[in-house]
């Protein structure tokens, strides 16, 4: 419950909890799950809707947050790439560094993870700027970009006329679908926290 | 003679529950209500986001209760039809009615 508080901070919600702790003596412990999810799911799009201003705020925070990341990735990847294939001469010294990437497969892994960091940070950042709402601001953001990584699948499918890559290294293909909303929740929930009392009155 | 009605279903179960159970319609008994009606688990939570927005339309009114030890110290939130919403369900009932009259009867139903 207390969790549920942090990633919801309603007062509202206050009731609902009262009536499901009042309830889950005579249920199980399935339906105090299902309707603690619930509680989330719901109330947290209540919110968004409520919230239209707050809630494109939020998704361009995280798109802006993205944004920055891969042009920080990018200017980091180009100094690796001339570090392991030549190096840079200064001060008359070749400053190098050895290949570490690991080949192709093991590398598309690498990239996932450091996409998934990406979209973790673009959680953890919506969820930090808006502490009044919990989680519930990131939803959109979670809904934009969720299908990503199938319409890229999809595209290079159809750019390269072949089977794209993931398929063929037989990644499941709910994990890639579901890699992207679960980064950028668990970001997410790692961003919220208690709110300060004008995060709350303004949100 | 009463307008056509804006309320869905949802939203006409759970007033004429809040009408069935009177001054004791709280999110607990409000569900149960429901969940016999429709024969199946009713997420609490979406029961709530029916009762927020017939809030907003002035169909319902809330009053705080007391908390008590077994919600674990949190209070119950009264859920009260008020006039509006009993003319909007007299006018769905009217415009159910009105499309009920006239069709041959459901074999089984």
């Amino acid at each position: 419950m207390k969790f549920l508080k942090r990633l919801l901070p309603s007062p509202e919600l206050d009731a609902m909890l009262g009536d499901i702790t009042e309830e889950a003596r005579r249920r199980s412990r399935l339906w105090y799950c299902g309707q603690l999810l619930a509680v989330l799911v719901v109330c947290s799009w209540r919110d968004v809707r409520k919230r239209p201003r707050l809630a494109l705020r939020a998704t361009s925070v995280g798109f802006a947050t993205i944004v920055a990341y891969e042009v920080a990735g990018g200017i980091v990847f180009r100094v690796l790439d001339v570090l392991t294939n030549g190096g840079y001469y200064v001060s008359g010294y070749w400053l190098t560094l050895p290949n570490v990437l690991p080949d192709y497969p093991a590398s598309m892994f690498v990239m996932m993870g450091i996409n998934a960091f990406g979209l973790m940070l673009a959680g953890w950042a919506i969820a930090r700027t808006h502490r009044g709402q919990g989680l519930a601001m990131a939803l959109p953001f979670v809904v934009l970009m969720a299908p990503a990584p199938v319409a890229s699948a999809a595209i290079s499918t159809l750019l390269t006329r072949t089977n794209y890559v993931f398929v063929m290294h037989g990644l499941p293909v709910a994990l890639l679908i579901l890699w992207p909303p679960a980064s950028i929740l668990l970001g997410g929930i790692l961003g919220t926290g208690a709110a300060t009392p004008r995060e709350r009155t303004t949100s | 003679m009463a307008g056509p009605t804006s309320l869905g279903t949802n939203d006409l179960m759970i007033l004429l529950a809040l009408m069935r159970l009177g001054d004791d319609a709280y999110g607990v008994p409000i569900a149960r209500e429901l969940e016999e009606s429709v024969g199946r688990t009713v997420a609490l939570a979406s029961v709530y986001a029916s009762l927020d927005r017939l809030v907003e339309r002035g169909f319902v009114e809330t009053e705080l209760g007391e908390p008590t030890a077994e919600r674990g110290g949190r209070a119950k939130k009264y859920f009260r039809i008020t006039g509006k919403g009993i003319r909007e369900v007299r006018a769905a009932k009217q415009s159910l009615t009105k499309l009920w009259k006239g069709l041959p009867q459901l074999g089984g139903a």
